[in-house]
């Protein structure tokens, strides 16, 4: 954590926008082989956080993947302590959204691959929807690829209570001294499992009621 | 609270115990794992990526035992860099389970598998009987042969995770000989008890001298040629534990523009069984010698 926090505000020193937070690495025997209990937490790429309908520009040897969640923007701040319920009521907006990883990205080890958001290419952000809980946990999204469906979300990695998941975020940043602040960005864990995707093709999530977020990939 | 990485490779293990933890591969999504290529010069041995490949595929099988396993060496891999297995579930049935996996090191692919995973199953059973052969004790080991073959004692190792005893050492004389062999493997220490970690020492096993067997009758013994794994393919005919010596009897029906095909099988000491049979397609190349 102490090399991501690193990371992080090298980035920021570098001119990046703070965007916020991603859950990754929810493969239990790999959180049990590092000490967590639940998922990691990484920072998201403030230069790359896209508009459904914007194109992402795949570099040479990437392996990129999709991944279909649901992004939450917060009106307020959240601390470690916080109840479920008092997290819940800082959500300001929930939106469709793909996270993009690069699993050729960073070339390093388990290290390197932590610090630098695991994997974490970029955020697509569909439009802020009106439903709330518990419909938003509820609704599993198909995900296409050039329209043609592809993968169906499994019920069973649907996001926990989401206010339970920002107070577990929260937890996560504390002791490195970072925190959920208004305005910051939540994306909350991939209800499918991650699609290769390559150049050249548009990958979209479609969340019924909930909204549909694309992005079309270009060389 | 993180938990120190315990350390990789630590040199006082044996050489059994580092390819065992070579196999241990760090699961970062369900279907995304993370390897080591172990300490090393030169390129990685392919053996070791295909036995790499074969764990990440079989990680994400439940339950199901490998019954064989296709695959390609796309670009020698290196002992500088980990190697990241992107798992593809192709299909889930009901006999059998099959796998599509890409080994990726510094951002390009070096080794693609399938593997297909079957339910034991009754059914027909038959075999060819294990060749005659002189019993492993009376052969030398391999590093034994290397080591003279070097003209350098120093040069001796014993990092091999499998014991190797060549049925005809010989050969390295250098004068063209059948295109056919037979060799004793055996690991270098107790395998755990997961089928598919035997299994994947099988495999890691299996790339091991089959290039010899189509260079054979061409007089390029190790040291003479170049030579690399294009592709290899392992069946595993039965359920199977390596703790003890295997006959891997090959043979080179054909060789050409520098390609040799080459079919093994391995047979268990103990009762003969025929536990695994095995394909490859190796490239051998006679170095070029240009005029001073």
């Amino acid at each position: 954590m102490a090399a991501q926090r690193a990371a992080f505000e090298h980035a920021l020193a570098s001119g990046m926008p703070r965007a916020g937070w991603k859950v990754g690495l929810n493969v239990r025997e790999m959180q049990e082989r590092l000490g967590l209990a639940g998922s990691a937490v990484a920072w998201l790429d403030g230069r790359r956080v896209l508009r459904s309908g914007e194109t992402f520009a795949v570099a040479p040897g990437s392996l990129v993947h999709a991944e279909a969640e649901i992004a939450l923007r917060l009106r307020a701040p959240v601390t470690a302590g916080a109840s479920p319920a008092a997290a819940r009521a800082a959500i300001a907006e929930r939106m469709p959204a793909l996270e993009l990883v690069d699993y050729a990205r960073p070339r390093g080890d388990l290290e390197a691959i932590l610090a630098h958001s695991i994997f974490h290419a970029a955020t697509v952000l569909g439009a802020p929807t009106d439903a709330v809980e518990p419909a938003l946990g509820a609704t599993l999204p198909r995900v296409e690829v050039d329209g043609a469906e592809r993968a169906v979300a499994n019920p069973a990695w649907a996001p926990p209570d989401l206010g339970e998941l920002l107070v577990h975020v929260a937890a996560r940043l504390a002791p490195i001294g970072l925190g959920l602040r208004a305005g910051d960005l939540v994306i909350c864990g991939s209800y499918v499992q991650p699609l290769a995707v390559a150049a050249g093709q548009t990958v979209a999530a479609d969340f019924g009621a909930l909204g549909r977020v694309a992005i079309a990939l270009t060389a | 609270m993180e938990r120190a990485r315990p350390e990789r490779n630590a040199p006082s293990a044996g050489p059994l115990e580092r390819l065992l933890e070579l196999l241990e591969l760090d699961r970062l999504d369900r279907d995304l794992f993370l390897g080591q290529p172990g300490r090393g010069e030169g390129r990685l041995f392919g053996g070791m990526v295909a036995a790499q490949s074969v764990i990440a595929a079989g990680r994400t099988v439940e339950p199901g035992m490998l019954h064989s396993m296709h695959g390609y060496f796309l670009r020698p891999g290196s002992h500088q860099a980990p190697i990241r297995f992107v798992v593809d579930r192709i299909r889930d049935g009901r006999s059998f389970t099959t796998r599509s996996v890409v080994a990726h090191q510094g951002g390009e692919a070096i080794f693609s598998l399938s593997a297909s995973f079957a339910r034991t199953e009754g059914g027909i059973s038959h075999q060819d009987p294990m060749p005659e052969a002189p019993a492993p004790e009376t052969l030398p080991d391999w590093e034994d042969v290397r080591a003279r073959i070097l003209d350098d004692e120093s040069q001796r190792r014993r990092d091999g995770a499998v014991e190797l005893r060549m049925c005809d050492p010989e050969v390295y004389a250098g004068e063209p000989k059948p295109p056919h062999q037979m060799v004793w493997l055996r690991p270098r220490g107790k395998v755990p008890d997961d089928p598919l970690i035997h299994a994947a020492v099988l495999v890691y096993a299996s790339d091991r001298t089959l290039i010899n067997t189509a260079a054979r009758p061409h007089g390029l013994p190790w040291g003479k040629r170049v030579a690399a794994s294009l592709d290899h393919a392992f069946w595993l005919h039965r359920p199977f534990r390596f703790d003890d010596w295997v006959l891997y009897a090959s043979a080179s029906p054909a060789a050409h523009s520098a390609r040799g095909l080459v079919f093994g099988g391995m047979y268990r000491r103990r009762d003969g069984a025929r536990v695994a049979s095995s394909a490859q397609e190796g490239l051998v190349r006679v170095p070029r010698h240009d005029p001073a």
